[in-house]
């Protein structure tokens, strides 16, 4: 859920993420974006169990995707038009 | 690499306590550059929204003014931003390198990665200001998506402006839960709880007495009294004396299970049982730390000076331990006073006064800790529940290690895996500690630090 006024964020943009076009606001965390869009599976763990953000300030690596290509804490990261999010990567 | 940058000081973190320190610096004549994992300074109690953003009534509250105010100066200091960029290790710099007039203190050589790539910062004087991290405490289900630390679930509210999910539930041991319930009930969240493992009366006698006992700190216990008043009104459910025993669910939190037997369902959970100091780099670069105290983790030791034992390199903030936003203020005010002198440079400000309201402050802030302490309230931890979430280290693994001889933290390392992933042990390393002591290895000194201290391609280093 993004709380308050559309007005309040960045431009709108788009990005792919996992092969769909993914409507967010400039500047927006990958991490955020990502959950908004409903995706609540980030990365495979060594055992197969799926993780998503956890501490949400770059110390924890439970949101790594590969992001144009490298792998990215997406929590750190601000989306930027035309992005491509590859999760599980 | 490219070649290093040259300043007088470099400061790590643009949290209360760096802000602070670039203030009296800058202030002094001295160049300073600040460098940050986030885009914009704030640090986490200020954790700004993007640039683009413009969020009317951000962070209005009273905790924040003053805060607010340091952001500002900040920006109009001279001090130079370097955000987005992570520290990876700090190095005393090559002999012939250092400079003559460095007060006995020796250069140091700060390797970072950041978008770009890696760059090396060179200081006369370092001053860490690493803030601090939500403990991470593991029990069944904690590694669901969903379920998130309470301080990383408030960076979402504050920062990003969203709520990631629903309904929502807190369960812990930290007052911090109240602040955050209120910012999500006022964002239009759905909150499913407010659960505190402790009871009623542990949390409120504690209060009580702090009222009294504490004068400067009054106004804060007050403004949490107060939240809980307003939480309770509002129709949020705040219970105390329940500890949470674990998370249901399959591929995501679905409810969350209570000692009392009590089933809540909810779709996002933030967990809170305090916070421990980041002093990796600290360790990383040979010198002191201590016990942080309740919660675990450790300290950078300093002098009142703010020195670590490694000369030319200081620790403030939250680093030094946790006491909160104000403190790390004062302390980073104070820090940079000392190294503005160590310079030879008039700082600004009046430190004795700092001094006495910081030990005004840090008497509150022991009070909150008490009231906070988690340490009865650990969820059990049966064999097959992670301990280590970064390389799946199950409890039972590392108790089989321990069984086995593993006596020491780096002996159970080396057998499980468990303190290699990507955190670098942060989050694992407190309740190996608890493992190992419960089977009597005590006073472990912890997983020895490495380079390097943030994750980094490897070709970032050696381009």
């Amino acid at each position: 859920m993004r709380i308050g006024q559309e007005e309040e964020r960045g431009p709108r943009i788009s990005l792919v993420v996992d092969g769909r076009d993914v409507a967010c606001h400039a500047g927006e965390s990958i991490a955020a974006v990502l959950l908004e869009a409903g995706v609540t599976h980030f990365r495979t763990s060594r055992t197969g169990t799926p993780r998503a953000p956890w501490c949400n300030m770059g110390t924890c690596g439970e949101c790594y995707v590969r992001i144009d290509g490298r792998r990215r804490r997406a929590c750190l990261v601000a989306a930027q038009r035309g992005m491509e999010v590859v999760t599980d990567g | 690499m490219a070649e290093a940058h040259e300043m007088d000081v470099a400061i790590v973190g643009g949290g209360p306590a760096g802000l602070n320190a670039a203030l009296v610096l800058a202030g002094a004549g001295a160049s300073v550059s600040v460098i940050d994992e986030q885009a914009r300074p704030g640090g986490q109690i200020l954790r700004q929204p993007p640039t683009g953003f413009a969020v009317t009534d951000w962070l209005t509250g009273r905790p924040y003014t003053g805060l607010k105010r340091d952001l500002a100066a900040f920006e109009d200091s001279g001090a130079t931003w370097r955000g987005g960029r992570s520290v990876l290790s700090i190095q005393r710099a090559p002999e012939g390198a250092r400079r003559e007039d460095s007060g006995g203190a020796g250069a140091f050589d700060l390797v970072t990665a950041g978008g770009e790539g890696a760059a090396t910062y060179r200081a006369r004087h370092v001053l860490v200001a690493g803030g601090c991290q939500d403990l991470a405490v593991p029990f069944p289900g904690w590694t669901l998506p969903g379920a998130m630390t309470v301080g990383g679930l408030q960076a979402f509210v504050k920062s990003q402006r969203i709520v990631p999910g629903g309904p929502v539930l807190l369960a812990g041991t930290h007052p911090l839960m109240l602040v955050l319930a209120e910012q999500l009930l006022e964002a239009g969240a759905r909150i499913a709880g407010v659960v505190f493992a402790q009871g009623r009366a542990r949390f409120a006698g504690r209060l009580g007495r702090g009222l009294l006992g504490a004068a400067s700190g009054a106004g804060n216990l007050l403004a949490g009294a107060e939240a809980m008043a307003r939480l309770v009104r509002s129709g949020v459910d705040v219970r105390f004396g329940d500890p949470l025993t674990g998370l249901l669910g399959r591929d995501r939190v679905e409810a969350a299970r209570f000692a009392s037997g009590e089933v809540v369902p909810c779709g996002l959970v933030g967990t809170g049982y305090g916070f421990v100091p980041q002093a990796e780099l600290v360790r990383q670069a040979g010198a002191n730390v201590r016990p942080a105290g309740r919660a675990g983790g450790w300290a950078a030791a300093v002098d009142s000076g703010f020195r670590t034992s490694v000369p030319g390199l200081y620790a403030a903030g939250e680093t030094v331990g946790v006491a909160g936003a104000e403190a790390a203020r004062l302390r980073g005010r104070i820090a940079g006073g000392v190294i503005a002198d160590a310079l030879g440079r008039r700082p600004v400000g009046d430190m004795a006064k700092a001094r006495s309201d910081l030990a005004k402050v840090e008497r509150f802030a022991d009070l909150l800790d008490r009231i906070a302490d988690p340490r009865p309230y650990f969820p059990a931890l049966p064999a097959e529940t992670f301990a280590c979430r970064c390389e799946d280290v199950s409890a039972g693994e590392i108790e089989n290690a321990i069984a086995a001889g593993a006596g020491t933290a780096d002996a159970v390392k080396l057998r499980t895996r468990c303190g290699m992933g990507v955190c670098q042990g942060r989050n694992c390393e407190p309740t190996l500690l608890r493992l190992l002591a419960a089977e009597g290895c005590k006073d472990d000194p912890g997983f020895g630090a490495r380079f390097p201290a943030r994750p980094v391609r490897i070709g970032d280093l050696i381009d």
